[in-house]
């Protein structure tokens, strides 16, 4: 499989779009999940309540981001919990393959974690011969394909039941075809619990991070992030610098709402809070627990008032499910890590506005994101800020973004340019429209991509400004 | 790496955002109307969850213990040192019961291949959304709901709290949480496959939960 890149975005969503399989896929999971988000928030008065309270939550945990972090550091220290801090992604990967060495680690155990997908982990241990195994089901059969997930929930959501038994056949021994999910899932199980007891060291994401008591929180189903930070004897954990929350009692409206937005459950299965590694007297846990924060960008969005709202987000993927773009084309087309309106709005922080390509571009701002964003980012209205900045130069008073202008186009803008003078000219601008009438047959009737689903427009005969006048005459 | 941290915070620190202009509002989740109203609750969102539930006074907490075992023909069982049920458990166990009692390096190969089951203590439980809380700890390890693959979990009735938000504002969660607090809302699933829930992903595949009426 080509690695996909944000910069061939184009190619890879028609590619995508040509896959009646991708197609079918997506759309059956993209109609289950919207339903059961919204029997989930059947109750507008209380879903309203909910929602604006956990984006207050993100908002105020947010405005005392630094603060935070460094009680996050002490409460944690306190607990026995040793922190690292990365400003990119290879500091990240040095600090966790420090960790690993030290142990003589053959076999990481790694639960969920997007962010150990943005810094490339598996592959940098892999260069190592260190083999970090993806435990949660849906990654572990992504890995098995030397594929990526395409969603940052369901992992393997572009795959359907024959295609992961097909997967299994070639991958696990004595494995036989089956449609049979509960069979595959049982395939699955039985393969990773061998590495859960073989892992010296478990991986995991974080949720939340509370700063007041110095936990870390992991929400899932399977149990499968429960095993890595229980089995092994050294867990890390890694997570954004923006995942951190002021106190205990944030987390319950913050919780709920993750939940019901992403698969439209009550509550998860485990709900594992990490206070510190294993206590005298305790039998099992691990020895050691790491905490790794990154900053790979969150910082550069934080210092914008109106960009910061991107770190608001809980990671529900909810963005992403009721995308219209995203629907069709499916995660792999962004070629990045966070596909959907969430991975338009901080790619662009993590690689640059150059390297992000055409992302925030990939919209037909219909909305529909900015709606069901349990956070309250307004997705739509950062889509167009950054689309404004990858034009032009930063405006006064704001330290330009990473890739800033990178899409700049000179003839584009003389283009504007001159529109903008011609519309502060009426004489000029009445001239320009009289010529465009009189030029009409010689249109041509081809225009290019724009024209394949359109018809060359034709200039009214008489414009508006004129019938505007004749009415008033009337 | 303390480097990496001045470089962020000063690069945090040149911001200063301002605090949210709005009040926030109090958050307001579930509450019961009275007891039976929780426990009731309780129960249905548990077995919603696939979770088998069975309630029973603590004078037959060993009998219901034993009838369920044999129910599901359940040889090795497993459960903490110590705890307010223990009494029933080693009673109901008899000598299919052992103690979780060894570190998990000396351990692990016995709790992945030898136990059917784990029988854990529960510290508390939310009627809200069907959960068990495990205040987990020496005398209650945290692996027993997680590896074997049926889980057996007890839980007196006066625990159930209306919701989650209390359990955090509880001064023993703000002052001193253990090594790591659990909350467990039916047996271990997953939708990964093309949507379908399977149970069993990773840990238990069935999760049996008695809830002690009377204490
Ligand atoms: S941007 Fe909003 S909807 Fe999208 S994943 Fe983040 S929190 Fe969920």
């Amino acid at each position: 499989m080509a690695e996909h890149s944000p910069r061939r975005f184009t190619p890879q969503a028609q590619e995508a779009l040509a896959s009646p399989v991708i197609r079918q896929n997506f759309r059956g999971a993209m109609d289950y999940l919207r339903k059961a988000r919204s029997n989930a928030f059947s109750d507008p008065v209380e879903a309203d309540a909910v929602l604006a309270k956990a984006e207050a939550v993100r908002r105020r945990c947010l405005s005392q981001l630094p603060a935070l972090l460094e009680t996050l550091e002490q409460r944690c220290t306190a607990n026995g919990i040793q922190v690292h801090w990365a400003e990119t992604p290879a500091e990240a990967n040095a600090i966790i393959r420090a960790l690993c060495q030290r142990e003589d680690a053959k076999l990481v155990a790694k639960g969920k974690s997007m962010v150990s997908e943005e810094i490339g982990l598996n592959k940098h241990l892999a260069g190592l011969g260190i083999d970090c195994r993806e435990t949660d089901m849906g990654e572990f059969i992504v890995q098995l394909d030397g594929d990526r997930p395409s969603h940052i929930i369901m992992p393997a959501i572009h795959k359907n039941k024959d295609e992961i038994s097909a997967t299994f056949e070639q991958h696990l021994p004595d494995f036989e075809a089956t449609r049979d999910v509960d069979q595959l899932i049982a395939a699955g199980r039985q393969a990773l619990r061998e590495k859960f007891q073989a892992a010296e060291v478990g991986l995991t994401g974080v949720n939340f991070a509370v700063a007041e008591t110095g936990t870390l929180c992991l929400v899932e189903n399977e149990g499968n992030g429960r095993m890595c930070s229980t089995i092994p004897r050294v867990h890390i954990a890694v997570t954004g610098i923006e995942k951190v929350v002021e106190q205990l009692s944030d987390i319950a409206p913050l919780y709920s709402a993750l939940t019901r937005s992403a698969t439209g459950q009550a509550i998860t299965t485990y709900f594992n809070m990490v206070s510190s590694p294993r206590r005298p007297g305790e039998w099992d846990g691990p020895e050691e627990v790491h905490l790794v924060l990154l900053d790979n960008g969150r910082s550069q969005a934080f210092a914008d008032d109106e960009l910061r709202q991107t770190l608001q987000c809980i990671r529900c993927g909810a963005c992403m499910n009721h995308c219209p773009v995203y629907g069709r084309i499916g995660g792999h087309a962004y070629g990045t890590v966070y596909p959907g309106p969430i991975g338009k709005i901080i790619s662009p922080h993590l690689l640059g506005l150059d390297d992000a390509g055409e992302l925030p571009t990939a919209s037909s701002l219909c909305g529909a994101c900015g709606e069901v964003c349990p956070v309250g980012i307004p997705i739509p209205a950062l889509l167009q800020r950054l689309r404004v900045e990858a034009k032009h130069g930063a405006s006064a008073g704001h330290p330009p973004l990473k890739g800033q202008g990178a899409k700049a186009n000179r003839l584009e803008a003389l283009a504007m340019k001159g529109f903008a003078w011609l519309a502060r000219h009426p004489r000029c601008y009445r001239a320009g429209t009289w010529l465009a009438r009189r030029l009409a047959p010689f249109y041509p009737r081809r225009l290019g991509a724009w024209g394949q689903c359109r018809v060359t427009p034709k200039p009214a005969p008489k414009p508006l400004s004129q019938l505007l006048k004749e009415q008033r005459r009337v | 790496m303390s480097e990496a941290k001045n470089r962020i915070l000063a690069r945090l620190r040149q911001v200063n955002p301002s605090a949210p202009e709005r009040p926030e509002q109090p958050y307001a989740p579930y509450l019961g109307e009275d007891a039976p109203a929780r426990l009731a609750r309780f129960c249905s969102r548990l077995e919603a969850a696939h979770a088998e539930v069975v309630r029973c006074p603590q004078q037959s907490l060993a009998a219901q213990l034993q009838a369920m075992v044999k129910g599901a023909s359940l040889t090795r069982l497993l459960a903490g040192n110590d705890g307010p049920f223990s009494a029933a458990i080693s009673q109901a166990g008899g000598s299919r019961l052992s103690c979780f009692d060894k570190p998990m390096s000396e351990f692990k190969a016995v709790l992945f291949t030898d136990v059917d089951a784990g029988i854990s203590q529960a510290w508390g439980a939310i009627a809200d959304t069907g959960t068990l809380v495990l205040w987990t700890g020496p005398n209650e390890p945290r692996s027993l709901s997680l590896v074997p693959p049926v889980s057996i979990i007890i839980v007196a009735a006066s625990a159930i709290m209306d919701n989650f938000a209390q359990l955090l504002a509880k001064p023993q969660c703000r002052q001193g949480l253990p090594t790591n607090l659990l909350l467990v809302s039916g047996p271990s699933k997953t939708a990964d496959i093309q949507q379908t829930l399977a149970y069993g992903a990773h840990g238990p595949r069935q999760l049996y939960v008695v809830v002690v009426e009377d204490c």
